[in-house]
């Protein structure tokens, strides 16, 4: 029940926002966000960090004559990414306090319907359930940047509804041709990834016209553009630059892992040959994100497309962790997933926050924000060396492991990849002097505008980030351990991957997994 | 008796709690409580680690203490404990870091008490001192590796501590930057030794190289982690090519530059490889790496410091020239040398920059040695503990630097690894240092008043000459526990007995040091008389006869020019690797990403669109071109059913 | 000249030679006329034309489906020329004319 719960409630939520008088939406919606978050929290009494099967696993028919249900289940590779999602909400919900000033009911229902579809994505066992919720997060987010977005609102959202749908009608392909592939291995059709994983699908190495080369393009390309992996970044600084503020910040906390989520729990273990053959194009790929991401992110006039276009750079060191295709690599990864939601997150909300005072984000006009806004270029700092990698951060514990994983995979892409760890601190750095040090800029002695330090909302906003990237930081073992089963699980049996539904559940006798006979 | 691990508790987390209190008062402009606290803190991590460390002396001794509170990473065979351990090395390290340290902090209660914010400097300082002894005490490279880039980001907030200047912001940019490099190479160093022996524990890794396996080549893999390491070390230390942050960064305060640019921080390149000496004797390729560098950082910085005006700026490429010295005996394998000058060097050098200091603050932040002169009878004390360290940084016995400067040099000639263009180099290098060494001495304190009529030079507080003296007797006596072997009558100094098991002779494979007497009181005799030399020569250039330099100059425009302006490298890095990477950064924005990628995209899009507008001409709204189109339709189908 | 009772006797492709002359007289009234009146009554002519065929069908195949069938065709028949009617009374009232060409707005 747990699972259904935490997936299904903020679909209530989002009805009951339509229901509720204008004025009290944004108390409400905060509760109730946090309720979310408490009952989310319950999976990590509920889990059992010991076991690398599929936990808490609901299964209900859904369309049983092709063998779709709706199934979830969860495991270590998708516990923190759905903490991940219903940590973030309320503090967007809080962080979009005054942002939003308009249309606030459906901005918050957009919000909760999209936190329903991004849970379900991360739960969900069932491909067909997956290619739901997965695509069902692209309508409200559309609305999110298309509604209360910023100047080209509009070209920005169509452009990423369409990349990111023309990427995904690939998978969908992908998925039919897999459940017509359980139908001739197991006689029935199987919507199911467990089938899926038993599935042995021929592949010819060096040619590319054959079903597991084929499918394994499919289901990259679809989550190489939500990553968003070079060179199908190009909706992303747009989508950011555009998106306001809490959208921004579910976009590049959340969204983004979808699609890196999609790699680990699809790609990587259901194509084992071809990921393995086609891991150097990936790595290829990552690295030149990495470095890429960086340059473009240095000479970036505007904050936010510099942060956007660091996400680029982030991601690709997620990429090339999960292609190093071991245990470090892969645990870097998923812990670089969580660090990206929560640094760069943590940087959407404070530009937002300085965009509501001076409504600019244009670099140069700003300088000597550290003498006017004190508490504020802390945070920003502290927030900036988590993205940056500083040790004692979270950044450095994910970045460090996946350059360690790669390191192990392959020596001159790691070296590569070490150069990210400059250009990082080059293009934040320079970026934090010219906002933050020097004589005081345009918008900064504007005395008609003074501007005033956090108050106590946005303290509050940013006060878990922060706390998070220490503890992160200092003490990776408490987040790695419910991890650590399934990934050594994944890394280990990679080329016969089987997920197992955890034994201790009840009632499981009736909902056997299909196939489980032949 | 506390039990160590509590002992190390508090020798780790007296400086943090330091930066806690000062940090969550930073508002407070009250500079005395917010110095006596963090001087207190650093005092007590001193305390503790003089306990600690009195526990490798004596009957009982240990060969190290050490402790472990909890385990920080475990990730497939990576695990990684918060392990902390003191040895003959890091004793060495630690008792200097925090006893300097210590002091430093004292002078800043002087020096920072007109300031805006001296909670926040204080906070920043004993935040250093943290990093700085996670970086020393770290049981393995990981952990040394989290000090090693604390240290750089507090490196960075105090070079920008007066952020509003914009050039000082940058100065800060521009170490951590440059650091950062390094900091790669340490990084995929830690990568290949991690591979090479499945740990990044120190003793385990020194535990577990091959004995006898040393490898000659280049790419072999220790030589290759090796090289990584000392690119970290190059990036730390200010070794060529990446010693150009550390002129700019005496942006700081002078206090910070004393601490952080002077005694401590930089040094840490030296003590991670004298920490893993034994790895680096089996490369001895990498070792002939360190040693050429830092020989050509040593003379290469030394005249650059011939020609410069700014007090700190000389004093900054004297401490990029000595830290050439510590790597050039690293690089011929004196490990225990290379550590002796880092001991050495962090009291006289500490001790010049707090003098420096002192009369910049006299001088009412003015730093440009040509407006000062003839500040020994305002300045008396300063005067004299300044005069203390010059003599010990020209190497004139028996004040410290001489005992390690020669015992560098002396190596550098005898040993196996070494080789006498080196120790030529060495030797040249002393002199230059000795020239311009006295040349600010002359120009500071010596010779004529040329101090503008509205300053009026007064002599520091006693909270801020206190340290001084202490450095000044520490540059004194600080070099006898390393009195060279030949003036003992051939018994092993002290030194020596300290680090005889933890750090490894050079083997034998690579062949025998020189033993002579006579040859070493002869080098001996060569440097000094050469340092002494040119000190004469630098007085008779700015005291007796200071039209001369002024000429000489002119004389060798084209190259007083050049070293004048440091040998153009920074206009160098930004004309050839810095602007181009701008340029080609904005390149790849316009033409990949907005014209290439996303018009590719475009394209497509074209092309669904012009598909559409094709079948949209089919549809013109009149009624009876569709009949028409139906009857046609209709005829086909007919035709292709009934054929 | 004797005359062959076989072949002037009325068969069934006579029939269904005159349905298609009607239906292609009809059709060709569709494609080709402006007036939308005539337009409709064209329509009704091919209809009429199928209405032929199908009885003739009906004779020959000794069934009444057929027959049933143009019981249909005309109630629909009927019911198109009303809605037909109307919409050309709606746009004489606007354009005090009827020709087929103010239909032409429906177009992407």
């Amino acid at each position: 029940m747990l699972l259904s719960v935490i997936t299904l409630l903020p679909l209530a939520f989002a009805l009951v926002m339509l229901v509720l008088p204008e004025k009290v939406i944004r108390p409400v919606a905060l509760l109730l966000a946090v309720v979310e978050f408490a009952v989310s929290l319950l999976l990590l009494t509920s889990f059992d960090k010991a076991s690398p099967a599929i936990q808490l696993v609901e299964q209900i028919p859904w369309v049983p004559e092709m063998g779709i249900s709706y199934f979830l289940g969860i495991d270590g590779l998708s516990l923190w990414l759905v903490i991940l999602t219903t940590f973030l909400t309320p503090i967007v919900v809080l962080g979009s306090w005054t942002a939003i000033d308009n249309r606030i009911k459906g901005f918050h229902a957009a919000l909760f319907v999209l936190q329903t579809s991004m849970i379900g994505s991360f739960l969900a066992m069932d491909a067909v359930l997956f290619y739901v919720f997965f695509e069902l997060s692209l309508v409200p987010m559309y609305f999110m940047v298309g509604i209360w977005g910023g100047q080209r609102r509009i070209y920005a959202t169509v452009k990423f509804f369409i990349y990111t749908m023309a990427g995904s009608l690939m998978m969908l392909l992908a998925i039919i041709y897999l459940m017509f592939a359980c139908r001739d291995t197991f006689g029935q059709m199987s919507a199911s990834l467990l089938d899926f994983y038993r599935l042995k699908i021929p592949f010819v190495a060096g040619e590319f016209l054959n079903p597991q080369t084929l499918l394994f393009f499919a289901f990259s390309l679809a989550f190489a553009i939500k990553v968003p992996m070079f060179p199908v970044h190009t909706w992303l600084p747009d989508a950011h630059v555009e998106a306001p503020t809490p959208g921004s910040v579910i976009l590049a906390g959340v969204m983004l892992k979808m699609g890196s989520y999609g790699f680990l729990r699809f790609v990587l273990p259901m194509f084992a040959e071809a990921s393995q053959y086609y891991a150097w194009l990936f790595l290829f790929l990552g690295v030149v994100g990495i470095i890429y991401g960086a340059l473009v992110a240095m000479v970036q006039p505007d904050i936010k497309k510099l942060i956007a276009y660091s996400s680029v750079s982030h991601m690709g060191y997620v990429m090339i962790g999960l292609f190093s295709l071991n245990m470090y690599g892969v645990s870097g990864s998923l812990y670089q997933m969580l660090n990206h939601g929560i640094s760069t997150g943590a940087l959407f909300l404070l530009i937002g926050m300085i965009y509501e005072r001076t409504h600019n984000r244009e670099i140069a006009k700003y300088g000597g924000l550290a003498k006017a806004l004190p508490i504020y270029t802390i945070i920003f700092i502290i927030v900036t060396m988590s993205s940056i990698a500083v040790p004692m951060t979270n950044g450095f514990i994910g970045e460090f492991m996946i350059l360690l994983g790669t390191f192990e995979a392959s020596r001159p892409f790691a070296i590569a990849a070490v150069t990210g760890v400059v250009l990082g601190a080059v293009y934040m750095l320079w970026m934090v002097k010219r906002v933050f040090f020097g004589p005081a800029g345009e918008l900064v002695r504007d005395e008609h505008h003074p501007l005033h330090d956090l108050n106590a909302r946005e303290l509050t906003v940013m006060a878990p980030l922060v706390v998070l990237i220490f503890w992160m930081g200092l003490n990776p073992n408490f987040f790695l351990d419910y991890s650590k089963a399934s990934l050594d699980h994944f890394v280990k049996n990679r080329d016969n991957y089987r997920l197992a539904v955890s034994p201790a559940q009840p009632k499981l006798e009736n909902v056997a997994v299909r196939g489980e006979a032949q | 008796m506390m039990s160590n691990q509590i002992l190390f508790a508090i020798l780790l987390l007296a400086p943090f709690v330091g930066f806690m209190f000062n940090g969550i008062r930073w508002k407070s402009h009250n500079a005395t409580l917010a110095g006596v606290v963090a001087t207190f803190a650093v005092f007590v991590s001193f305390v503790c680690s003089l306990l600690l460390v009195s526990q490798l002396f004596g009957a009982n001794a240990v060969p190290s203490v050490g402790t472990r509170f909890f385990e920080w990473m475990n990730v497939g065979g990576l695990q990684v404990q918060a392990g902390f351990v003191i040895d003959h090395i890091s004793a060495i390290m630690v008792l200097v870091v925090t006893g300097v340290g210590t002091l430093i902090h004292m002078f800043s209660i002087g020096y920072m008490s007109h300031d805006e914010r001296p909670s926040k400097y204080f906070a920043y300082l004993n935040f250093f001192l943290f990093n700085m002894l996670l970086l020393i005490l770290g049981e393995n490279l990981l952990l040394m590796f989290v000090g090693w880039e604390g240290v750089g980001l507090c490196s960075y907030l105090l070079i920008g501590f007066w952020f509003t200047d914009s050039e000082k912001a940058a100065a800060g940019m521009k170490a951590f930057i440059t650091n950062r490099i390094g900091d790669a190479g340490f990084l995929l160093g830690i990568f290949t030794l991690f591979f090479l022996f499945g740990t990044v524990n120190f003793s385990e890794i020194i535990a577990r190289l091959p004995a006898g396996g040393i490898e000659m080549g280049w790419t072999g893999p220790m030589t290759v982690a090796c090289l990584f390491l000392f690119v970290g070390a190059t990036g730390k230390s200010a070794q060529i090519p990446l010693y150009v942050w550390l002129p700019d960064a005496m942006a700081g305060p002078t206090p910070v530059s004393a601490l952080i640019h002077a005694a401590t921080m930089v040094t840490a390149g030296v003590y991670m490889i004298v920490r893993l000496n034994p790895l680096f004797l089996m490369a001895p390729n990498a070792l002939h790496v360190v040693a050429v560098v830092g020989a050509a950082t040593a003379f290469f910085a030394a005249t650059i410091g011939l020609t410069q005006w700014d007090i700190k700026k000389i004093l900054a490429y004297s401490t990029v020239s000595q830290l050439g010295y510590m790597f050039l005996a690293c690089g011929v394998g004196a490990f225990g040398a290379g550590l002796f000058h880092v001991m050495t060097h962090a009291f006289f050098k500490a001790l010049m920059f707090l003098g420096s200091g002192s009369v910049i603050h006299a001088m009412h932040e003015e730093q440009d040695v040509r407006k000062m002169g003839g500040l020994r009878k305002y300045l008396p004390i300063t005067h004299a503990t300044f005069f203390i360290g010059w003599l010990a940084i020209i190497g004139i016995p028996p004040f410290a630097g001489f005992f390690s400067k020669d015992e560098i040099l002396w190596q550098t000639a005898s040993s196996p690894l070494g080789h006498k263009a080196l120790w030529v180099v060495g030797v040249l290098t002393a002199g230059i240092t000795s020239f311009y060494m006295t040349r600010l001495m002359c120009l500071t304190f010596w010779g004529k008043s040329r101090v503008p009529k509205e300053t009026h030079p007064h002599e520091a507080p006693p909270v801020m000459w206190i340290p001084l003296a202490v450095l000044a007797v520490l540059s004194t006596v600080g070099g006898w526990i390393g009195i060279p072997k030949v003036m003992l009558g051939g018994e092993d100094n002290w030194l020596e007995r300290w680090f005889h098991h933890v750090i490894a002779p050079v083997p034998e494979a690579l062949g025998h040091a020189v033993h002579s007497h006579a040859l070493e009181w002869a080098a001996m005799g060569v440097s000094l008389s050469f340092a002494v030399i040119m000190a004469c020569l630098a007085y008779t250039f700015y005291v007796s006869n200071p039209s001369l330099p002024g000429r000489l100059a002119q004389k060798f425009h084209g190259t007083y020019r050049l070293i004048y302006n440091k040998y153009f490298v920074d206009e160098f890095y930004f004309a050839r690797i810095i602007n181009p990477l701008i340029d080609a950064s904005k390149g790849l924005w316009a033409y990949v990403d907005v014209n290439f990628i996303d018009r590719t995209t475009y394209v497509l899009g074209d092309v669904v669109r012009g598909v559409g507008s094709t079948a949209k001409s089919f549809q013109t709204g009149n009624l009876q071109q569709y009949a028409m189109y139906i009857a046609v339709g209709l005829a086909v189908t007919m035709f292709l059913i009934l054929r | 000249m004797p005359i062959n009772p076989e072949a002037w006797k009325v068969g069934l492709d006579h029939y269904l030679y005159l349905s298609s002359l009607l239906f292609i007289f009809g059709m060709l009234g569709v494609l080709m006329r402006r007036n939308v009146i005539v337009i409709l009554m064209c329509i009704e002519l091919m209809l009429n034309a199928v209405n032929i065929s199908f009885i003739a069908f009906s004779r020959y195949a000794e069934s009444t489906n057929g027959q049933v069938m143009v019981f249909f065709v005309m109630t629909i028949a009927a019911a198109e020329a009303a809605v037909g009617l109307a919409l050309a009374v709606t746009v004489f009232k606007k354009f005090k004319e009827v020709n087929i060409r103010f239909f032409e707005h429906l177009k992407g």
